[in-house]
Order: C-alpha cells, then sequence, then structure tokens
C-alpha cells in the first residue's frame, strides 16, 4: 500500500499540514508550483487562529494544481481576516479553495479569496467553496469570493452561504433524545465532515 | 470582421435654447438653478452638492473613469422651453428622433403614461386620463418640484443622500428632467409607464433624477430606454433614482440601457422597501462605453422582499460593471438576486454585488446567482460578491460560474443548419431570456434583434 510520502515523491504532490499553534498572530504563505507539481494545504484552527492570513499561490508551471482546505472554528471572541489569491499563470492548471468556519459565542470571520486566470491559463479550472455555520446570535461572518477571468476556455465557479443548522436536522436529533446542546456539536461536525474526509 | 453598427447612433442639427458653457463651477449650478426658476431651498442643495462633488474623490475600484474629462462636458442643454402634452406640440426634429425610435407608437400601444427627455429637458409628457383622476403623479421631476414642493421635500435625497457617492452627489448639482411618479394608497397601475432617454449634444451630461414614491398597497412597472449619438467625444450619464415603497407596494422598476460607445454610464439606483413591500429592479444594460451601476434594496420593514436581475452585454472596448446590493434591515425579509452577462469582441463584464444581513434582520434570506459567458479568448469576466451576516438565522446562498458557450449547444444548432455565429446569437438570446419575458412582447422581439445585431461579426477567427 502506497504510503502518502511515497505518494508524494512519486506523483509530485505537496501535501502541507498546518495548525493554529504553527501560524502565530499574522500567517503568511506564498506559494509558487512548477509543471506537474501539486499541492495540497490543509489548515486548521480550533481554539486560538491568527488574526490575519495572507495566503499566494500562483500556478506558475503547466499542469499543476492547488487546493486549499480550511477548517476554522472560532469560539468566544476569536477573530481572523482571512486572505487568500490563486493566480493561474500557465495553461492546464486547477485550483480548488474549500473553506468552512463554525462561528460559536462572539467569533468573527472575515474570508475573502480571489482566484486570477490570466489570459494565457488556457483550460484553467477554478473553483472556490466558502461556507460559514452560524451557532451564536453574535457571531459574524464576511465572505468574499471574487473571480476574474481573462481566457474563454476557463472554468470558473464558487458559493458561498452563511446560515445557522437546519431546523429539520435539529428536530431529528431532538427527536431522537438529544438535548439541543448536545445536538450543536453533532451538527457542526456533519458541517465539517465532507471537507475533511477531502483533506 | 467589423462590429456591427449601432443603429442609434444617428444626431439631430437642432440649435439648442440654451446651453451652460463647458465644465463645472459654482456659478454653472446657480445659472442652472436660475434658468429653471427654482426656490432658494433647491439652489441651496445644489451648492451643497457641489461642494461635496468637489471634495470627493472618483472612485478607482470598478472600470477606469480616469479619462473623463469634466471640464469637457455641457452639464444643461435645453432645447425646448416646457414639456409638451400632445406630440404634435413638440419641435418636428426632436419628434422625428423620437419616431425612429418607436416612442409614439409604442405609447399607443403598450403605455399608460410616457416622459420623453431630450439632452437636459423633458420634451413631452403624457398620462392617460383615467389615472389622472385616480391621483396618480406621472410628471417630470422640474414640474413635481413646482408643483408638489411638499411631497417632493419629503422624500428628495431620503434614500441616495447628497453625499452618498462622487456621482449623487454631481447629480444632485445639477440634476435636470427625470420622471416623478406618486401613486396613491391602492392604486394598482396596470399598464407601465414609460421614460425615454435621449442624449442629442456634443459631450453633453445628462443627469436626470428620478423619484417614485408608491403609497401603501399600491401597484406600478416603470420601463425607461436610453440611447445616444456615436460621437467621437464622450458623453456622461449621471442619473439617481430613488423608490420608496410604503407597506405592501410593489414597484417594478425596468431599464434597457443601449448608449452609444461613448457613453460613461454612472447611475446610483436604490429602493427602499417598507413592510410588505416588494421591489423589482429589472436591468438590461447593452450599450455604453463604461457602466457601473448597482440597483439596490433596502428591505426596511418587516416581510419585505426583492428580487433584482441584473443583465450585461459587454462587447469590444466596453466594459459593464454591474450588479445589485440588498441590505436586510428587518426579519422576515427575502431576497432574490440574477446576475447575467455575456463578454465578446473583447469586452469586460463584471458584477459587483453586496448581501447585507444587519443585526435584528431575523430569518432573512437571500439567494445570489451569477452566470458568465465568455464567447471568445480576448474577453474577461469578474465576480466580486460581498456577503456580510450579523444574524445567526439568516440564510444566505451565493453561487457563481463563468464559462464559455457550451460546444455540444453549438454543435446541436450547427446541425440543424444554423452558421457558428448565429448558434451563438441564439444561445445568448437564450440565456437572456430571463430578462426577455419581463418585458411587453415587441419589446422582448426588439431587445433580441439587439442581441443577434452586437453578436454579428464578433467569432474570432
Amino acid at each position: 500500500m502506497k504510503t502518502v510520502k511515497s505518494l508524494a515523491q512519486k506523483e509530485n504532490v505537496r501535501i502541507i499540514h498546518i495548525t493554529s499553534r504553527d501560524m502565530g498572530v499574522a500567517f503568511k504563505k506564498h506559494i509558487a508550483t512548477q509543471a506537474h507539481e501539486h499541492v495540497r494545504l490543509i489548515l486548521v484552527c480550533e481554539k486560538t487562529a491568527p488574526k490575519t492570513a495572507d495566503i499566494a499561490i500562483t500556478l506558475k508551471g503547466k499542469n499543476s494544481s492547488a487546493s486549499v482546505i480550511w477548517v476554522w472554528r472560532g469560539t468566544k471572541t476569536m477573530r481572523s481576516d482571512i486572505a487568500i489569491s490563486l493566480v493561474h499563470a500557465a495553461p492546464h492548471t486547477a485550483s480548488s479553495v474549500h473553506f468552512k468556519a463554525a462561528c460559536e459565542d462572539a467569533a468573527r470571520i472575515s474570508f475573502t479569496a480571489l482566484a486570477h486566470v490570466q489570459k494565457n491559463a488556457h483550460d484553467a479550472t477554478t473553483c472556490i467553496n466558502a461556507h460559514a455555520l452560524m451557532l451564536s446570535p453574535s457571531a459574524i461572518a464576511f465572505l468574499k469570493p471574487d473571480l476574474e477571468v481573462e481566457t474563454d476556455d476557463a472554468q470558473a465557479r464558487h458559493g458561498a452561504s452563511a446560515g445557522k443548522p437546519s431546523d429539520t436536522e435539529l428536530f431529528y436529533l431532538r427527536s431522537r433524545g438529544f438535548s439541543e446542546k448536545e445536538s450543536i456539536p453533532l451538527l457542526r461536525e456533519a458541517f465539517f465532515h465532507d471537507i475533511v474526509s477531502l483533506a | 470582421m467589423k462590429h456591427s453598427a449601432y443603429q442609434y447612433g444617428f444626431h439631430d442639427s437642432v440649435r439648442p435654447l440654451y446651453r451652460v458653457p463647458h465644465g463645472l463651477s459654482e456659478d454653472t449650478v446657480r445659472e442652472i438653478s436660475a434658468q429653471k426658476n427654482e426656490s432658494a431651498w433647491m439652489r441651496d442643495t445644489r451648492l451643497r452638492g457641489y461642494a461635496l462633488f468637489r471634495k470627493k474623490p472618483i472612485p478607482t475600484w470598478g472600470a477606469d473613469l480616469s479619462h473623463i474629462d469634466f471640464d469637457a462636458i455641457s452639464y444643461y442643454v435645453r432645447a425646448t422651453d416646457k414639456p409638451a402634452h400632445t406630440w404634435s406640440e413638440v419641435p418636428k426634429k426632436i419628434k422625428t428622433t423620437f419616431e425612429r425610435l418607436g416612442v409614439p407608437q409604442n405609447e399607443r400601444k403598450f403605455f399608460a403614461g410616457v416622459g420623453a427627455q431630450y439632452d437636459s429637458e423633458v420634451v413631452y409628457h403624457h398620462i392617460r386620463k383615467d389615472l389622472d383622476k385616480q391621483g396618480v403623479i406621472f410628471t417630470d421631476t422640474d414640474t413635481a418640484l413646482k408643483q408638489y414642493p411638499e411631497l417632493f421635500k419629503k422624500y428628495f435625497g431620503t434614500v441616495v443622500p447628497i453625499g452618498d457617492n462622487v456621482f449623487s452627489a454631481l447629480n444632485t448639482a445639477c440634476w435636470s428632467g427625470g420622471s416623478f411618479i406618486y401613486v396613491p394608497k391602492g392604486v394598482k397601475v396596470k399598464l407601465p409607464l414609460q421614460a425615454y432617454f435621449r442624449i442629442n449634444e456634443k459631450r453633453a451630461g445628462q443627469f436626470e433624477r428620478t423619484l417614485i414614491i408608491a403609497d401603501e398597497g399600491s401597484d406600478v412597472h416603470y420601463i425607461e430606454g436610453c440611447t445616444a449619438p456615436t460621437y467621437s467625444t464622450d458623453a456622461l450619464h449621471a442619473a439617481v433614482v430613488e423608490v420608496i415603497a410604503h407597506k405592501g407596494a410593489h414597484v417594478r422598476y425596468t431599464t434597457i440601457q443601449n448608449w452609444s460607445s461613448n457613453v460613461y454610464n454612472l447611475v446610483t439606483k436604490r429602493a427602499r422597501a417598507e413592510e410588505g413591500a416588494f421591489i423589482e429592479w429589472v436591468d438590461g444594460n447593452l450599450g455604453s462605453k463604461i457602466t457601473m451601476k448597482y440597483p439596490s434594496v433596502l428591505l426596511a420593514g418587516r416581510g419585505a422582499r426583492a428580487d433584482i436581475l441584473s443583465v450585461a452585454l459587454a462587447g469590444k472596448k466596453q466594459h459593464q460593471d454591474t450588479g445589485a446590493k440588498v441590505i436586510h434591515m428587518a426579519p422576515d425579509t427575502v431576497s432574490n438576486i440574477l446576475s447575467k452577462s455575456v463578454s465578446f469582441g473583447g469586452g469586460r463584464a463584471s458584477y459587483r454585488g453586496v448581501a447585507q444581513v444587519v443585526k435584528g434582520a431575523h430569518r432573512a434570506k437571500i439567494k445570489v446567482r451569477c452566470d458568465a459567458l465568455l464567447c471568445d479568448a480576448r474577453s474577461r469576466s469578474d465576480t466580486y460578491p460581498t456577503i456580510k451576516v450579523e444574524e445567526q438565522d439568516a440564510r444566505i446562498e451565493h453561487e457563481a460560474t463563468v464559462s464559455r458557450i457550451s460546444d455540444k449547444e453549438l454543435f446541436y444548432l450547427a446541425s440543424r443548419g444554423f452558421s457558428e455565429t448565429e448558434a451563438a446569437s441564439l444561445v445568448v438570446s437564450g440565456f437572456f431570456e430571463p430578462l426577455a419575458k419581463t418585458l411587453p412582447f415587441d419589446y422582448a422581439i426588439e431587445l433580441n434583434r439587439l442581441i443577434r445585431m452586437e453578436m454579428e461579426n464578433t467569432k474570432q477567427k
């Protein structure tokens, strides 16, 4: 069975795990991919988070790709200002951002992402998904996924949503004997489940 | 291959009755007010607008406005003395222009009332007698200021304040013309009211100010169209539209903008919806050199609703920077934004939007969808949405796609005998179908015809 390391070596895949402890107060990460290189950035913020985070990825090499998977769980008065930039500067490149934030107590998240596909980035694909789960009346979310596309043979899309746990799902758990206090953590884990499985 | 000709690019050799010299100064503002014989209140409001215009910077986000030469624009051009109420009273050359544009013919077929503005002033205004008797007011804004000063003062500048942005300040300083509509409680205006805006003079500015007040339970649909001659010099259109929908009222505001390629179209449009009110913005942008326009709704009352449809066609050397803004300020409010854009021949279409839920706007629901088509490698598409949520129980969804015309769709049509360009035009017309179905039938046909003309000869070999 291939290990992650051997897989990475063989297929030029770079997997970078970063937790909030590694990020500090102001986090910066700039990456430029080479041809046929695949970068996966997995970030997890729980209990603490950087006040500012600036990630810039330039897909310089042909057939390279980058994906950013970010789980942000905000509690108490946690606040983060996150900015992600993806620049497609070569043909046949692919990028994706999957960002999910669960905001409890008085947490605040500000998320901006820009995917820019340059003129020469033929056949590029990019996708930005940003979703916020609001778990408290005092939580605030600001989401801004931007797209700039300069070539007609790229495929670009983004989606964003913000809302509280579904009443239907909450009712389902309550009807199975869970209190509201017990249901919320379950729903929060379910919210993160799909991107955790991507990682 | 040549870009097809803009069919409204002709101009009239009409000598204006009065024209202020180029450039804007405090004296120009005073002169405009004096020409209109206005009250001290309006003159002072204009001067405050001018002072703010001079202080505020020109925005550097959005389209490139650095080439606008404000000193080369003429801020007030009057072709006639006062608005006519029958077409026979309108000066012949001006009437011929509007006949070429189809305005009188459409009035007979579709509309309950029509206003026609030529450069800075409204030259024709008419409303059906039955509506007049019901208390519906549909007149030009200058007349409304004189005949209904209390009503005018109550609402003017309440939705778009003087200092809202640099172009609302400019409009406040030199506004002229535009429509004033008041619909009394419970009155439903079954046929649309129409206004048509035509710039004729070279280097002219048109700064109409439209104010629509729909009282409780009323219903009105307003349609406006705009065209201008093609000159080698630039023209400026900086309008302000304010709509107030009281409790339970419904207002639909439709614009088909087809300015010539030398016009800077910088418009502030905003509506305020009170409890249970419903506002619809239908915004079609086909022309102009640069358009920056983001129809907005403040959902200020419980249960208010907003639907915004924004459609943009960006061709050669055009930048359509359009979108929509919704600010939810009350509980149980709902809004839908649908934005569609097509870029071809090197054009650039940008969607810029705001979906905001402020504290107290419980159970607000917002859905935003943006679709963009890129027809060739020279063109560009951007999407800049902003989502700001301050209430836990709000629900906001946003999605956007950018892609080229589907090869499968083109192949299907080509296999049925359509040429590649005919097929592309059909696909684009289908893409804009949500806009076409909101229009009177002949307008929808005209829209499809315009799209076809604009799409001809754009396929790059």
